[in-house]
């Protein structure tokens, strides 16, 4: 039974169950959890009342031989740098702006790992999905850069504030001054045998 | 008639490293049909276009009305590494919820 205590706020019926089901999951048929290997195709809902879902049937497979590890490694640096753009033509300044700094990093020569341009109240979230927008109020021009070298990405945080003044015109939202150069962790989950981990429980007072 | 996919379904996405999924939700058991003939794999790649570079496969659970689609190489590299605003791919969810599909009248409720 999934249920809540009341007077908690949220809900729980059908439709909250069945979206948690679904979060961030794989194969279906195939969960992998430490203790079991669940199948979410054989669980059965029911509605029970004002927030209690009933949950039966559910199937599933042994634990696997393995277990996983998430492990961290260094994987060089980035850099986030925005600018507010406002209307008139809120989205043709913005993308100027974008096409400026590309031909100023490509005229120092230098290069990225990666480099993304994101338009906030255009495509940010939702990039070639999101329908067109027209003349917009303001527009935020959101610029990264990943690299190796840290040097190269600190000379790109060089590049965005002096476009506030000569640039495309009436650029703001630039108070915090040049984006921070941050190191980057990145994630490689992994597997390794369950016989190399010994579980170690310690209570700490 | 062609419909929102809305209509007929809710969303919940979320990532795995650079993998994003998408659980598209029948609002009615019987739009669950509908769902299965009209949400294909192929379509929801095509929807994302260049925000989507790797494959999209598709799983289905009848049992619950739901399709879930697991996009690779969708978050530009994902988590930490990404330089996209929803490095998450929390919002792709509610992004699918435009895409047009196509449906009878009487396969409809409302």
């Amino acid at each position: 039974m999934i249920t809540k205590h009341p007077g908690t706020g949220g809900r729980v019926n059908l439709a909250s169950v069945k979206e948690q089901l679904v979060y961030e999951i794989g194969d279906p048929r195939a969960y992998i959890t430490p203790d079991v290997v669940a199948d979410f195709t054989s669980i059965r809902l029911a509605d029970d009342g004002r927030d209690r879902v009933r949950i039966t049937g559910a199937r599933g497979s042994p634990r696997p031989a393995t277990l996983k590890v998430s492990l961290n490694y260094f994987a060089g640096w980035k850099a986030i740098g925005t600018l507010v753009y406002c209307w008139p033509q809120a989205i043709e300044k913005a993308r100027a702006a974008d096409r400026i700094v590309r031909e100023r990093l490509a005229q120092l020569g230098l290069s990225f790992d990666a480099m993304e341009t994101e338009f906030f109240g255009v495509n940010a979230c939702h990039g070639p999905a999101a329908p067109p927008v027209s003349d917009p109020p303001e527009v935020e021009l959101r610029i990264g850069v990943r690299g190796s070298d840290r040097g190269t990405v600190e000379r790109f945080t060089r590049e965005l504030v002096p476009l506030v003044l000569s640039g495309p015109p009436a650029a703001t939202g630039y108070g915090e001054g040049r984006p921070q150069v941050r190191e980057v962790v990145a994630y490689w989950p992994t597997l390794i045998p369950r016989e190399e981990v010994e579980p170690k429980v310690e209570v700490v007072e | 008639m062609r419909i929102p996919l809305a209509r007929v379904a809710h969303c919940r996405s979320g990532d795995k490293g650079d993998v994003a999924n998408i659980g598209v939700v029948a609002r009615e058991e019987c739009y669950y049909s509908i769902l299965v003939r009209e949400v294909t794999a192929e379509r929801v790649k095509a929807f994302f276009g260049d925000r989507v570079l790797g494959r999209v496969d598709r799983f289905e659970l009848p049992n619950v009305g739901a399709l879930n689609f697991v996009m690779h190489e969708a978050l530009g590299g994902g988590g930490t590494v990404s330089l996209r605003v929803d490095a998450q791919g929390k919002t792709l969810g509610a992004a699918l919820l435009r895409l047009e599909i196509e449906a009878d009248e009487h396969e409809l409720r409302d």
